[in-house]
Formats: structure tokens, C-alpha cells, sequence
């Protein structure tokens, strides 16, 4: 009895080195290709062109040491065509070798062409497919994604980290959105099918191509429909609540062609909906607090009263950022991108029912009242010019 | 006795609250958002006030036939024939309860984790641990809950806590869509999971203190259900009704997001292992619980002589039922309601009453 149970153990010992030594699918690291940024574009035959920009893993020691051509030679382009996405990452296999490695994605650029067809269909393989991230930024360029790629990162080493630092400071200037996949397929699923995606440019003034965040783009449901400039972006944002920082600029009181800059500190909306005497309308309340950054003229604006008219031209500036871009959804693109839909079905949901089926006729008769409280809490160090 | 152990109340509780809570963690959530949305609490509260109700007959039947499982006083109230009916009932529940959760737990794995391994593989290495740990009797399956539960309930806690930052208020409007009817209609299908948990007809014999079961049973099912009216409610303010029903694992995916800081990410891993473990504890005890009472059933000495076969039947009927999740869904969502309130209801209730007729009121 002893003599067996010792024999059955060894061997169930002898049976774990059988289970440790690994899956059906286990990949060593070099075998890996890290992909770091995806781009895809529409192929010539109405196929998709799927470009991306991978880290090499296995030799990207050597070449960090090449000098200034150390980031070009420490990642690579590929592209492949293919009737689907997931086709197209496959075929990549045919050129590669190695299976590409997904989960470090930084980010999905959307072609021109590409994105005005639809982004939906696009997106599926990134949503069902257990080795991509929610988390991963989707942008749209105004010409070839696969162009993109082939930016200069300037201060970090691999383009794709640089743009994810790019995407995360967004708020600094509040000028432009960062979208993630995740946030792109919410967007999608609420009662207003609008999407705003940041877009991603190469710096026209920079003869090394570098990367540049220019402004949004507006898509109807999942179709490009145009582009919003930066001032318009901010509109949007506040409209969201989603303004972390920036600058706001206008002119001195009392000296006109001089500027003073405000700095957004802190903001919050809020969207009230009513549908009381059959007018649809809706308020957005923006709360702001702000400091004086900078005066290039040289009033004393350091007293309660200067401050009082900083205040109210301040207002205005937001006022007028937030008209743009309700006046741009509602007469130019007619889609609502503001997220009213959405707000007039939770707090009307029995009404809404009715109001779902012709809501883009709707939207762009709706009275959009916006009210701007704002702060000045602070004016730094010094009180006035000299 | 087939089996000799006792269990304490604090292991008879975690034990129903692990098995509670990994049945209706994987699938489930989808489900229930899609279709109650917003008023998915009011429906887990109908849940939870039906089965602390329903566990009160499952007590009062234990406390009446002492130290006789479910199985074996099916057979003293209705007699040799119809009571092996009953508790073949039974057995054919559980038994399809662990086949349902080794097939989710694996097609998980397949799907997320090990994406290359055949799935005969994951079953066949699943079901191994399991026949060892339900071999080793009823102790050393209330105490592997014992570990287990509280690592599923910090897992969950870490998800919860570290989501929070993306927590959206206003996806919780518009509450209040359903009426009373309406809800106890969309609360069939979750009453049908938490009968998992009539299990404990199954332990109370076995508990060392039985008059305690019923607090037991309340406070397993109770905080089971604050855990998982928590995770419903984020899933709800963090992705939204229309994304999560979406997701046919939101959990995972609320797992997935989680980033805090730039060093903090990427813990879905961690998470879905100890979700696993729990699926994993949920088997042991549903296939202990199977094989326990076909041994009782059938009258053998010693279940351990059965565990092997119903380990094979497993296995086999693992490659032909449920080819995917979508079938496993479907399967959840229309029929096993039916199959499960009658066995877990009606069953019960018929049991109750042709005892009290059988045996008069005042029978201890």
C-alpha cells in the first residue's frame, strides 16, 4: 500500500514538469513583433490596406546605438491588403514571419477615404478580438493613414509613445479630443450617434516629419463628415464637460490690439433639457474658474473691478466657442454631436420614443440656450506690468 | 454515512456565496443589462427577496428529516420509487449545473486566455482538480472555498475600486422603466441561477450547527447579491446599458480598462484567474454534490467509486453540448428558467407538502 502510493505520487511529481512546460500557444519573445501603431486605409481594388509600425525586438539594442538613424532602424512599417481587416493582419503574416503582436497597440489611424465609408465595420475586429485593448487611441488623418506612420518621433523614441504623451496632455490646450476605442464605441451606442475623433496630421513646418494634433473630426453615426478647427474643438469640449486646462485670448480691456491670456483651471457643464411647450430646447451651464496667465498690454488689471470686465469678455470667448460649434452640428452637419439626444431620453424616455425616429430632423430646429458662470480666482505673482 | 465531515457555518456560508457568485458572474451580466437596463437592481433585489423566502423551505425540510441530504429525504417523503425520481432530479440538475459552469469557465479561457489550446485540454485539466478535490471529501471542499472566496472578493473589489475613475452618473437615467409585473418576469431568469444555491439542502446534514443554515444561506445570498448589484452598477455607469450588452464577458472587459497612474494596467489577467478559481470551487461543490447523491441514490458504500465515471461522462458530454457561448446564452436565457424553477420551486414545494401531509406539522 505504501509502496504504491509512493509510486503513484512520483509519478503525479514527475507528471507536473509534463504540464509546466507550457501551452499550445505559447510565444517567446523572439518570436514577436510588437506592433505599436496601426494605420488602415482604403486599397485600390475596394480592398483594405492595413499598414503598421512594429518594434523590432530582437535587434533594436544594435541599433539604438546608430546614431540618429536609431529610431528609424528600432521599428519598421509593413502593410498588406486584404478583403477584411482580420485578412489583412494576416496576409501581414506572409511578408513578416513573424505573427504580429497586438495588445501594445498605441493607436488605430483612420484614413480619409476610409473613414468617410464607415469606421464600423472597421472597428469590429478590434472589439471581438481578445488580443486588442479597449484602451487604444483611434484617429483619423485628412489623407493616408499609412503616411502617418511614418513620422519622426522628436523627444521620444518610438512615434507611437510620443503620440500616446500627445493624446494624454490633450487638455493642456483643450484644443483637440483623445478618443479611445473604448470611448468611440460608447459614443456609438448612446442616443446621439455623433463621434468626434481627434485628427492627426504631419506638421506642415516641420521638413522632418513630425506629428501634429489638429483639431477633431466629426463623424455622422460612423461616417466622416468634417472636421472641426481647434477653437471649435474647445467648443465641442466644453459642450462635454470634458475641458481640463488651456488658454483663452482676447483682447485688453482698454487696448484692443494688446492680448491677455486666461488660464482654465477648473470647468463643468451641465445639459437641461425641455420639451414643455412642445419646443424642443436645451441649456448647457458652464462653470469656469480661471487665472490670469498674461497681459501683453500694460493696464493695471490687478483690481476688482479689471477683473470684473476680464470676466465678462471671458464669458463671451467661451460663449462664442460653444455657439460655433452647436451652430456648425445643427445647420452644417446636422448631426448631433452634442450628446442631446442622449440627456432628452433619460430625462424624457417615454417621450423620447417618439421624438428617436426623426430626431435628425429634430435636432437642428432644437433652441440651444448656453449660460457661462465664470471665476477669476487668481492673477500669480505680480500685480501689474510696471 | 457516505461521508463523515462537518462544516462549520462560516464555510457552509462561503461556500454557498462562492458557488452563488461565480455561476453569475460570467455570463449573467450581459443578460441582465440587456434586458432590464437601468433597473437592473430592482430586478437582483426581487432575486434576492424570492430566494431567501424559497431558502426557507429548503430549511424547514432539512430541520425536519435531520441528517439527511435533499436526496435521501426525497426517498423518505415520497417512498422508494418516486422519492429516487425526485432525487435523480436533483442529480440531473446538478450534474447539468456543472457541466453548464465547466463549459462557460472553459470557453472563457479559450476564448481570452489560452486562444490555441484545444478546449478538450482546459476541460480535461479542469475536471482532474476537480475529482481530486471532491475525492478528498466534503472538509477540504469548504475549505478550498474558504481560500478562495475571499481572494474573488478582493478581485472584484480591486475592479470596482480602480474603475471608478471613469464612472459616469448620468448613464443611470432612466430608472424606474418597468413595472412590478415586468420586473418579477426579467427576475425568472436570475432566480433560476441563484438556484445553484439550493445546495445547501445538500449540506445542511453536514453542517455542525444546522439551526444556523438559514442565516447562513441569508447572508451568502445577501452579500452575493450586494457584490453583484455593485458590479452590475458599474458596468452601467462605466460602459453604458448599450455597450455592456454588448460585451459577452463585461466583467473582463471592466477588468480591462482598469489603468491608474502609467504603472497600474493590464491586471485582467490576475482578475480573471481568480475568477476562474471561483468557477473552479463551483464545480468542485456541484460535482460533489452530484456524485453524493447518486451514491445515496443507488446506495453505494463510497461515492469516491463514482467520481471517476461521472468525470468521464463530463468530459464527453463536454465535446458535444454547447459548441459555443452563443448557444450556452440562448440555453440560459430561454430554457433553463423553466427546468430550473421546477426543480428548485415546485419540486420543493411538493416535497414540503406531502411531508406535512405524510408526516404531520409538528415532525422535528
Amino acid at each position: 500500500m505504501q509502496k504504491g502510493k509512493r509510486v503513484i505520487y512520483l509519478f503525479l511529481i514527475l507528471g507536473i514538469s509534463w504540464l509546466i512546460t507550457g501551452c499550445w500557444d505559447r510565444k517567446e519573445l523572439e518570436g514577436r513583433a510588437i506592433v505599436t501603431l496601426i494605420a488602415l486605409d482604403k486599397g485600390e481594388n475596394n480592398d483594405i490596406k492595413f499598414s503598421v509600425r512594429v518594434v523590432r525586438t530582437s535587434d533594436s539594442q544594435e541599433s539604438g546605438t546608430g546614431g540618429s538613424s536609431g529610431s528609424e532602424r528600432a521599428s519598421v512599417i509593413m502593410s498588406s491588403t486584404g478583403d477584411t481587416v482580420f485578412d489583412a493582419i494576416r496576409n501581414l503574416v506572409l511578408k513578416s514571419g513573424r505573427k504580429l503582436y497586438y495588445p501594445h497597440n498605441t493607436a488605430i489611424i483612420f484614413g480619409n477615404e476610409i473613414a468617410r465609408e464607415g469606421i464600423l465595420p472597421i472597428l469590429d475586429v478590434f472589439n471581438r478580438d481578445a488580443e486588442m485593448h479597449p484602451l487604444t487611441w483611434v484617429l483619423v488623418t485628412p489623407g493616408e493613414a499609412a503616411d502617418i506612420l511614418e513620422a519622426q518621433p522628436t523627444l521620444e523614441s518610438l512615434s507611437a509613445k510620443q503620440l500616446d504623451m500627445m493624446l494624454n496632455d490633450f487638455g493642456a490646450t483643450s484644443k483637440t479630443v483623445a478618443t479611445n476605442l473604448l470611448d468611440t464605441m460608447k459614443q456609438l451606442a448612446y442616443d446621439s450617434p455623433g463621434v468626434v475623433l481627434s485628427n492627426i496630421e504631419l506638421d506642415p513646418n516641420n521638413p522632418r516629419k513630425a506629428l501634429l494634433l489638429n483639431g477633431a473630426a466629426v463623424f455622422q453615426r460612423d461616417k466622416l463628415i468634417g472636421r472641426l478647427d481647434p477653437l471649435e474643438t474647445r467648443g465641442y469640449l466644453w459642450s462635454q464637460g470634458k475641458v481640463e486646462s488651456g488658454v483663452i485670448t482676447f483682447p485688453c480691456p482698454g487696448e484692443e490690439n494688446k492680448k491677455v491670456s486666461m488660464e482654465i483651471k477648473r470647468a463643468n457643464r451641465k445639459i437641461e433639457s425641455d420639451i414643455s411647450d412642445g419646443q424642443l430646447k436645451f441649456t448647457i451651464t458652464i462653470n469656469v474658474e480661471s487665472r490670469l496667465a498674461e497681459q501683453a498690454c500694460l493696464t493695471d488689471l490687478g483690481n476688482p473691478e479689471k477683473l470684473m470686465e476680464l470676466k465678462k469678455s471671458q464669458c463671451e470667448v467661451i460663449e462664442k466657442e460653444i455657439r460655433s460649434i452647436v451652430d456648425k452640428a445643427q445647420e452644417k452637419y446636422s448631426t448631433d454631436i452634442l450628446g442631446f439626444g442622449t440627456e432628452l431620453s433619460r430625462k424624457f424616455p417615454q417621450e423620447w420614443q417618439n421624438i428617436k425616429e426623426n430626431w435628425a430632423e429634430e435636432f437642428p430646429k432644437a433652441e440651444v440656450d448656453i449660460v457661462v458662470n465664470s471665476k477669476i480666482f487668481d492673477i500669480g505673482l505680480i500685480k501689474q506690468p510696471l | 454515512m457516505l461521508e463523515n465531515g462537518k462544516i462549520s457555518t462560516r464555510q457552509f456560508t462561503l461556500m454557498l456565496f462562492s458557488l452563488l457568485l461565480s455561476t453569475i458572474m460570467f455570463g449573467l451580466p450581459r443578460i441582465l443589462i440587456e434586458q432590464s437596463r437601468q433597473d437592473v437592481w430592482q430586478v437582483m433585489l426581487i432575486t434576492f427577496v424570492i430566494d431567501a423566502a424559497l431558502a426557507i423551505i429548503y430549511f424547514i425540510l432539512g430541520m425536519r428529516y435531520p441528517r439527511q441530504t435533499m436526496i435521501q429525504y426525497s426517498e423518505t417523503i415520497l417512498g422508494p420509487w418516486l422519492g429516487k425520481i425526485s432525487g435523480l432530479l436533483f442529480v440531473l440538475f446538478f450534474g447539468y449545473m456543472t457541466l453548464i459552469v465547466l463549459k462557460t469557465v472553459s470557453k472563457f479561457i479559450d476564448t481570452v486566455l489560452l486562444t490555441g489550446t484545444p478546449e478538450l485540454a482546459i476541460n480535461f485539466i479542469l475536471l482532474l482538480i476537480t475529482l481530486y478535490a471532491v475525492n478528498a471529501g466534503l472538509e477540504v471542499v469548504a475549505r478550498l472555498s474558504e481560500i478562495i472566496a475571499p481572494l474573488m472578493i478582493i478581485a472584484l473589489l480591486i475592479i470596482l475600486t480602480f474603475s471608478v475613475n471613469r464612472v459616469e452618473l448620468g448613464n443611470l437615467r432612466p430608472v424606474f422603466q418597468h413595472n412590478v409585473w415586468e420586473l418579477l418576469k426579467l427576475s425568472l431568469l436570475p432566480i433560476s441561477l441563484y438556484g445553484v444555491c439550493i445546495t445547501m439542502g445538500v449540506f445542511i446534514p453536514y453542517h455542525n450547527n444546522p439551526k444556523e443554515s438559514l442565516k447562513a444561506k441569508w447572508i451568502a445570498i445577501g452579500s452575493g447579491t450586494i457584490l453583484s448589484i455593485m458590479t452590475l452598477m458599474s458596468l452601467i455607469t462605466i460602459f453604458g446599458t448599450s455597450y455592456s450588452s454588448q460585451q459577452v464577458y463585461p466583467v473582463f472587459r471592466l477588468a480591462q480598462i482598469i489603468k491608474v497612474g502609467d504603472f497600474f494596467e493590464r491586471i485582467e489577467t490576475v482578475v480573471i484567474i481568480f475568477q476562474i478559481a471561483g468557477a473552479f470551487v463551483s464545480m468542485v461543490i456541484l460535482y460533489y454534490s452530484s456524485v453524493l447523491g447518486l451514491a445515496q441514490i443507488f446506495k453505494i458504500q463510497r461515492y469516491q467509486t463514482l467520481t471517476p465515471y461521472f468525470g468521464v461522462i463530463m468530459l464527453i458530454l463536454s465535446v458535444f453540448v454547447f459548441s459555443n457561448i452563443t448557444e450556452i446564452n440562448q440555453f440560459t436565457e430561454t430554457i433553463f428558467p423553466f427546468l430550473a424553477i421546477f426543480i428548485e420551486v415546485f419540486l420543493i414545494i411538493m416535497l414540503l407538502i406531502v411531508s406535512l401531509i405524510r408526516h404531520g406539522i409538528k415532525k422535528t
